[in-house]
């Protein structure tokens, strides 16, 4: 029996799939060759074997934003027939998440986010994304961003939010432009936006209208590149996207915005990765830890989770009273209705058949469909037990 | 009369359902859409194949992954058809790594601890024990390789590209990809088997 051969260096230089037929008759005479050509086999296959990290879909399709950005930044043949300027942001008036109050209709925390909103941010923008379906938010900083949504399923938002206002769009693509942390403008190329400032009361734009902030100097809307293609965002993310740091290269602004995530935020998305894993006495805490900077522009949302969180915990004395105090400090918040059915539900449970009625009776006189028909259905609850 | 310039588009239909080949064109073009197309149907493969070059997941893949098909839109007029799209992109992601290549003594640094082997349940407990000794063996063998050795054992041995495709898309001759994907494999029976080199 050999032990060695001459012809065995090339086999260890030789990628397998190249080995030619004269070769592999020499290999079934050759005992040393065979058996080199076996360690091989066995090698790749255990190198092929090897795991290798799962990619989560928030974070490629921050990579693919951040690629499909700095490809639009990249200068193009001057012919290039759909090279447009882009103003434009479409917003349609979100109507809000409907995650109604009851036992059967309260929200209903997915086990695996969605993401429907895709970024396309302007070189220089920063941002980051912060909740996910049903309730998602593109929080941004400074900069530009063209967002395009998907149709939102019933009861679902996609809301960008500034340091002073938020857009909540509904299955649209839209435009937004920040600046130090404040909402400079917003323009719509069809559809409707809903435009809410601290400083003002609610604008809504129709196709084609902008709206401009009265605090800053007119601006030259940024050239932006739109993709002749609508990209679809990946059905099921994991985790909140963070923002590429590759495709942001950042200005320098006097006062720079933050470019991470604030801890009120990142206690915001633990809030609701906890309802996603039906962790909701986790989730109440993280969003109670969001109601704790008053500075934050997330207060709004995580009272109001902080108390959907509390019921579906089963802490419904305790989610009484966050209602209650997010229906009273809030009173003009897309949500109020919502709360209201959802109190309704609450004090039905309790017997108290007055409180109930005076919920229910607010919320069935609200504008917002699945708020009123859920009250409808308590009041029907509370006439058909009435003595 | 006067004419009209009428831009010349090569590809027509939908990304999505373009062939590869026609993709790139279209990257050639300049066309963000292809690109975003290419991407959804490459990025994961391009993503494990810079994790497997790089041994490690330290923030640097996500980076390489976008410059990678960033280079490849800007480079997308000049491919020619020699190899497959798979292949160009993955000769690209490991070109665009080898600028990342202080991670490598990064990565020694930290060691090979840093993947989780996991037996396949299925398996006989001792034949389980040797095959994740031989993993935790494969896993240190490549840790150690440079750059250029393991890009050709990758490219080779665990994505099985022909020599001749490899060595085209990574702009090397055939004979220093054998060289390479040699040392590599001795390299890695060395330290696996105590062989002596």
């Amino acid at each position: 029996m050999k032990t060695s051969c001459r012809q065995t260096s090339t086999l260890l230089r030789t990628p397998l799939g190249d080995l030619t037929p004269a070769f592999r008759a020499h290999m079934q005479d050759c005992d040393v060759c065979q058996s080199t050509y076996t360690e091989l086999l066995s090698i790749s296959k255990s190198a092929s074997d090897l795991p290798t990290p799962k990619w989560s879909p928030a974070r490629k399709q921050s990579v693919r934003d951040a690629l499909l950005a700095s490809a639009h930044a990249t200068p193009s043949p001057p012919s290039r027939p759909w090279r447009v300027w882009v103003a434009a942001a479409v917003v349609l008036l979100g109507l809000g998440a409907m995650f109604l109050t009851t036992r059967h209709e309260e929200p209903v925390a997915t086990a695996q986010a969605v993401m429907r909103g895709t970024v396309h941010p302007s070189p220089g923008a920063r941002y980051t994304r912060i909740g996910s379906s049903p309730d998602e938010i593109v929080r941004l900083y400074q900069g530009h961003i063209t967002v395009e949504v998907q149709k939102l399923q019933r009861g679902e938002r996609f809301r960008v939010i500034t340091g002073d206002g938020e857009v909540e769009v509904r299955g649209t693509a839209f435009e937004v432009t920040a600046n130090e942390d404040r909402m400079t403008a917003v323009r719509v190329l069809h559809g409707r936006v809903e435009v809410r400032t601290a400083a003002q009361d609610v604008v809504v734009l129709g196709a084609s209208q902008r709206w401009e902030s009265p605090n800053e100097p007119p601006t030259k809307t940024p050239v932006q590149v739109v993709p002749t293609v609508v990209e679809q965002p990946p059905a099921v993310i994991e985790e909140p996207a963070r923002v590429h740091p590759k495709t942001n290269p950042r200005p320098k602004p006097n006062n720079p915005a933050p470019t991470t995530p604030s801890e009120a935020e990142l206690r915001y998305q633990e809030g609701w990765a906890a309802m996603r894993e039906s962790e909701f006495s986790r989730a109440a805490s993280a969003f109670e830890a969001v109601i704790a900077d008053p500075t934050s522009a997330l207060v709004q949302d995580a009272s109001y989770w902080r108390a959907v969180a509390l019921g579906r915990a089963g802490r419904k004395s305790e989610a009484s009273k966050a209602l209650g105090s997010f229906i009273q400090t809030f009173p003009d918040s897309p949500k109020v209705a919502e709360a209201q059915a959802m109190l309704g539900w609450i004090h039905l449970e309790n017997h108290d058949s007055a409180a109930a009625r005076k919920a229910f009776e607010a919320a069935a006189s609200s504008n917002v469909d699945a708020a009123k028909k859920s009250a409808t259905r308590g009041l029907e609850n509370l006439n058909a037990t009435a003595p | 009369m006067i004419g009209k310039l009428v831009p010349f588009r090569q590809t027509t239909g939908q990304p999505e359902s373009l062939s590869d080949d026609a993709l790139v064109a279209a990257c050639g073009a300049q066309d963000s859409a292809a690109l975003g197309a290419l991407f959804d149907r490459y990025a994961d493969d391009v993503h494990a194949f810079v994790y497997r070059i790089r041994g490690i997941d330290d923030g640097f893949v996500d980076d390489i992954v976008q410059e990678t098909f960033l280079h490849a839109f800007e480079s997308a007029s000049r491919f020619r058809g020699g190899s497959s799209v798979r292949t160009w992109l993955l000769a690209i992601a490991a070109n665009t790594a080898k600028t990342h290549i202080r991670g490598e003594i990064r990565r020694r640094e930290r060691g090979v601890a840093y993947v989780e082997l996991h037996p396949k349940d299925s398996q006989r407990p001792d034949q389980a024990a040797q095959d994740h000794e031989l993993l935790q063996k494969v896993q240190a063998a490549l840790d150690a390789l440079p750059h250029d050795q393991r890009v050709a054992f990758t490219l080779c041995d665990i994505e099985e590209v022909r020599g001749i495709d490899a060595a085209k898309s990574l702009g090397i001759r055939q004979g220093t990809l054998y060289k390479r994907l040699h040392d590599a494999r001795r390299a890695i029976r060395t330290f696996i088997l105590g062989e002596r080199p």
